[in-house]
């Protein structure tokens, strides 16, 4: 009760609004339903091409869309960690440690989508 | 322009031979084969020399060969070659970079002028082939087809352009029209071979040959300044076998014996300092203008060099000795006997007390002791071979840009290292080595690719390294056959000499692959803001890659590029918006539905759940910063000083990275904020005290001047500016305040623009005099008397109140 009061406190009254700019070219809830490793690494390798796309579509644009321009960019630098052969994903502790040691951070502090998209890695790194 | 006047230009110059090595073959079956290694020097012989040796003939040149190797030694014996042989060696980059960059700026020129001559005609091919490339392949095309010469000029914008070669487009046999889009390129001095050997046919040569009179050595005459420094060939194409012909031994036997130690020039050039000009200057003629300018001072004796060492080097004691033996084993005579400047950079950072702890161990047993390593001439000689080895290793890598950054790391004391203070690795080892870095394995290796991992983790680093010689060959091999255990512990990653050579190896490799990424970094920038512009200034690039490889190599490559990205986001987005702090809708988040405060079930009994939009917060940059843009000294091409002034300053104000300290977003912040980045704003301004105070203890040493420890140099205002403002803060604002928060809003005040009650400047020119002359001050350049350097640039963009800083 109190994360939904809390929430809609947060949309109704706070400074923060919604982006007008909701992030449709990079559909990752639609990638973290998948559960087949090979689907699942394709699909982040899509999202890898997409937002490439995306970001220099960002720097096109006649905007000035810090946040959107942050999210892509430490989504660009996680998915940079997903080799094109899904025989050479490194474990996925030793992955986890690289992303920490990036930003030379604990795992927590790391920005999203970071947390958001590790679900789907997690299913096609090696255990 | 005969051969041999073009030869005549090296007479009397050294050539350091920079490959693995290369064979001398024999000019009759009689004559022994001489194998020439990498560091050998192929000395020219005079006219006067030359013309003794019997069977002299004017177009061959004759050198005499000085081996660095004791069981190579051929005293008396000359080899000759022609200048076709010699020019090929030249260009397979046999003896330096530098050579072959003085070459083809002097040849390349030449080649493209005369070309003008075909631009936009059509060159049938009449040999069975050439061989072209092709969105980097090469490509086979066939007799009959044609190509044509364009202006490769139009062509500097691409991502591989290459001046030193020749851009071409397909002619479509069907259409007869060039294809569109499509270009080819050949190194200039490929083309010009296939030229005189007809490959386009006779009236092409002979054309060629009417236009292009070649005196291209002409003015190459001081490459005996820079050839005895090695560096790095960046070429991957296996090295054939140059062919330089035995010469008869001299019949005068007046003639001096070829000497064996290095010339005393030769030991001139080696404590000089030397930029990185590997691969990161746009052409040749901006690398040797950039030399010239750099190191165009004038030559000075410095025959006791070697004693001045012997002097410094310390008596070894049982405390510190613990080295000795292990190293005393890796050294030959000549390496102690080796007096490079380099030398006395690493015995004045080793002079410097320590302000860590170091392992002393026996077998993995580690004793941590502040005991340093003794300086000796076995150490001293030690690191600075490995170190001049594995900078080898890596084409983008040079010895004296290395040198600060160890110096700031570790006081070049191999043993260095030291633990995880707080967090789930409490009590681990954080970092070791040289450069107190933390990465371990390397998991594969193949011609030209490396995979790191980092701190254990296998992550695709690719690094450029010239895996040619053999001292790469085998620590690449060891560290693939044999990687640093996943347990860490400092005796294994520091022991001399495996563990120490795999770090090593594991460190400079990270930094090269950091610096490949900051150039990456660089030009995608300039493309995405400047298309087919200089965002930056084409001098200052190398500086750039080596300060920003530094400041990421100190906050981690996410953050350095998260706040790079971002400053040149603010910069030249932030007109187009507002410093919104908003919330980014990525997606659906499932959370419980109550009512009046309590779960809901469904008749299964399970809780009912429901879909609501998902928010997240990624909040970064100051869109005030635009403002920044096209002031006086902020414009387009970008110099190194004010580039790396103002970033550090951005990096300053976004403040700490991690949870809820995500960049400023736009808000207004006190200087003496405790969430700033002090230590990455002024992490570069901090190495300069460092780099200056090695270079002055390096100078007391050898008692020369001219010493200078590492690359780049720091400019002079930019020293004098950083000691006032340590000055500054120590006897004024430190002086005079008691609280940390009122110290820093002391130093957040130029100190050049502070005035008394009377309005006359606080700062005399007799205190600038003094701070820029107290080398306590360097002593004392930490991240607290720096704070106010790091906060000011963009202190008006940040704080609440700037006027009250101005």
């Amino acid at each position: 009760m109190i994360k939904i009061i809390g929430l809609l406190i947060m949309l109704c009254f706070s400074s923060y609004t919604l982006a007008e700019n909701i992030i449709k070219e990079l559909d990752i809830e639609k990638i973290l339903t998948l559960s087949n490793k090979n689907e699942v690494h394709q699909a982040l390798l899509k999202l890898k091409k997409d937002n490439l796309q995306f970001n220099k579509k960002l720097l096109n644009e006649e905007s000035y869309k810090p946040d959107v321009y942050t999210y892509s960019n430490v989504l660009e630098l996680i998915l940079e960690k997903i080799p094109s052969n899904l025989n050479q994903m490194p474990t996925c502790g030793e992955l986890k440690q690289s992303m920490v040691s990036d930003y030379k951070v604990t795992w927590s502090e790391l920005d999203e989508p970071t947390h958001k998209i590790w679900p789907a890695i997690n299913i096609i790194c090696k255990k | 322009m005969s051969g041999s006047a073009q030869l005549r230009e090296f007479k009397g110059l050294t050539f350091t031979n920079t490959s693995d090595s290369f064979n001398l073959s024999p000019s009759s079956y009689m004559n022994p084969t001489l194998e020439v290694n990498r560091g050998d020097k192929l000395i020219f012989l005079s006219d006067k020399e030359a013309k003794q040796l019997p069977g002299y003939k004017d177009g061959e040149a004759y050198f005499k060969v000085s081996s660095s190797s004791p069981g190579n030694k051929r005293p008396g014996e000359y080899f000759k070659t022609t200048e076709s042989q010699f020019e090929s060696q030249i260009y397979q980059g046999q003896y330096s970079n530098y050579v072959k960059e003085k070459f083809l700026d002097k040849r390349i020129p030449y080649i493209k002028k005369a070309l003008k001559r075909f631009e936009g005609k059509n060159l049938e091919i009449s040999s069975s082939h050439i061989i072209l490339n092709y969105q980097g392949f090469e490509l086979k095309i066939k007799k009959g087809e044609k190509i044509q010469v364009v202006d490769s000029s139009k062509f500097k914008n691409i991502r591989d352009y290459d001046p030193t070669k020749i851009y071409f487009q397909r002619i479509d046999l069907k259409t007869g029209k060039a294809r569109r889009g499509d270009y080819y390129s050949i190194p200039a001095i490929e083309f010009e071979k296939s030229i005189k050997e007809s490959a386009y046919g006779n009236w092409v040569k002979n054309e060629y040959e009417k236009i292009s009179p070649i005196n291209y050595l002409e003015k190459v005459k001081s490459v005996e300044e820079f050839v005895p420094i090695p560096m790095a060939i960046p070429e991957k194409k296996p090295t054939p076998k140059p062919v330089i012909t035995q010469a008869p031994k001299p019949v005068n036997n007046s003639i001096k014996k070829p000497s064996t130690s290095t010339p005393t020039n030769n030991k001139e050039a080696s404590y000089r300092s030397v930029p990185t000009p590997k691969g990161s200057f746009e052409n040749a003629a901006e690398l040797t203008k950039f030399l010239e300018e750099e190191f165009n001072k004038p030559m000075i004796e410095c025959p006791d060099f070697d004693k001045k060492l012997k002097a410094n080097y310390e008596q070894c004691n049982p405390d510190n000795d613990y080295a000795q033996d292990n190293i005393k084993k890796l050294l030959n005579p000549e390496d102690l006997k080796s007096s490079a400047a380099g030398k006395f950079c690493i015995l004045a950072g080793l002079k410097k007390e320590i302000s860590f702890r170091v392992a002393k161990c026996s077998g993995s047993k580690v004793e941590s002791t502040r005991s340093q390593v003794c300086a000796s001439n076995e150490y001293v000689s030690f690191i600075h071979k490995e170190l001049t080895q594995m900078s080898d290793c890596f084409t983008n890598i040079h010895y004296n840009e290395m040198l600060p950054l160890m110096n700031a790391e570790s006081q070049f004391n191999y043993n260095a290292y030291n633990l995880n203070s707080w967090g789930e690795f409490k009590g681990q080892l954080n970092a070791s080595g040289l450069l107190q870095t933390t990465q371990v394995l390397v998991t594969d290796a193949n011609n030209n690719k490396a995979y790191i991992t980092d701190n254990g983790d296998k992550d695709l680093f690719a690094m450029k390294y010239d895996y040619k010689s053999n001292y790469c060959k085998s620590i690449i091999k060891e560290v693939k056959d044999s990687p640093p255990s996943k347990e860490r512990s400092a005796c294994d990653r520091t022991g001399i000499p495996d563990g120490f050579r795999k770090s090593l190896y594991l460190a400079m490799a990270n930094y090269s692959f950091y610096k490949q990424t900051v150039e990456s970094e660089l030009e995608a920038t300039a493309n995405a803001y400047f298309p087919g512009k200089q965002l930056f200034k084409p001098e200052d690039k190398e500086k750039l890659l080596v300060d920003l490889t530094r400041l990421m190599h100190s906050r981690g490559i996410g953050v350095f590029k998260l706040r790079m990205r971002s400053f040149f986001y603010d910069l030249f987005h932030g007109k187009k918006g507002q410093n919104n702090r908003t919330r980014i809708e990525v997606g659906k988040i499932r959370v419980e539905v109550k009512k009046n405060g309590k779960r809901q079930y469904d008749e299964n009994g399970k809780t009912i759940t429901e879909i609501i939009p998902g928010t997240t917060s990624v909040r970064h940059g100051n869109a005030s910063i635009h403002e920044l843009w096209g002031r006086p000294g902020f414009k387009a091409p970008l110099t190194h000083e004010a580039f790396i002034s103002n970033f550090s300053s951005y990096i300053f104000w976004e403040g700490k990275y991690g949870k809820n300290k995500r960049g400023s977003q736009g808000r207004k912040f006190q200087p003496s904020d405790n969430n700033r980045d002090s230590e990455g704003g002024t992490y570069l301004h901090k190495m300069a005290c460092d780099q200056k105070l090695l270079n002055e203890n390096a100078k007391k040493l050898a008692k020369n001047q001219n010493v200078e420890c590492g690359y780049p140099k720091i400019s002079p205002d930019r020293m004098e500016h950083t000691q006032v403002e340590a000055g500054w803060y120590l006897n004024v604002c430190k002086a005079t305040n008691r609280s940390i928060s009122s110290r820093r809003t002391c130093s957040a005040k130029d100190p050049y623009k502070a005035t008394d009650s009377a309005d006359k400047r606080r700062l005399t020119d007799v205190s600038i005099k003094e701070y820029t002359n107290d080398e306590r001050l360097l002593r004392q350049c930490d991240h607290e008397s720096l704070h106010g350097m790091a906060s000011r640039p963009l202190i008006e963009f940040y704080a609440p109140n700037p006027g009250k800083y101005q």
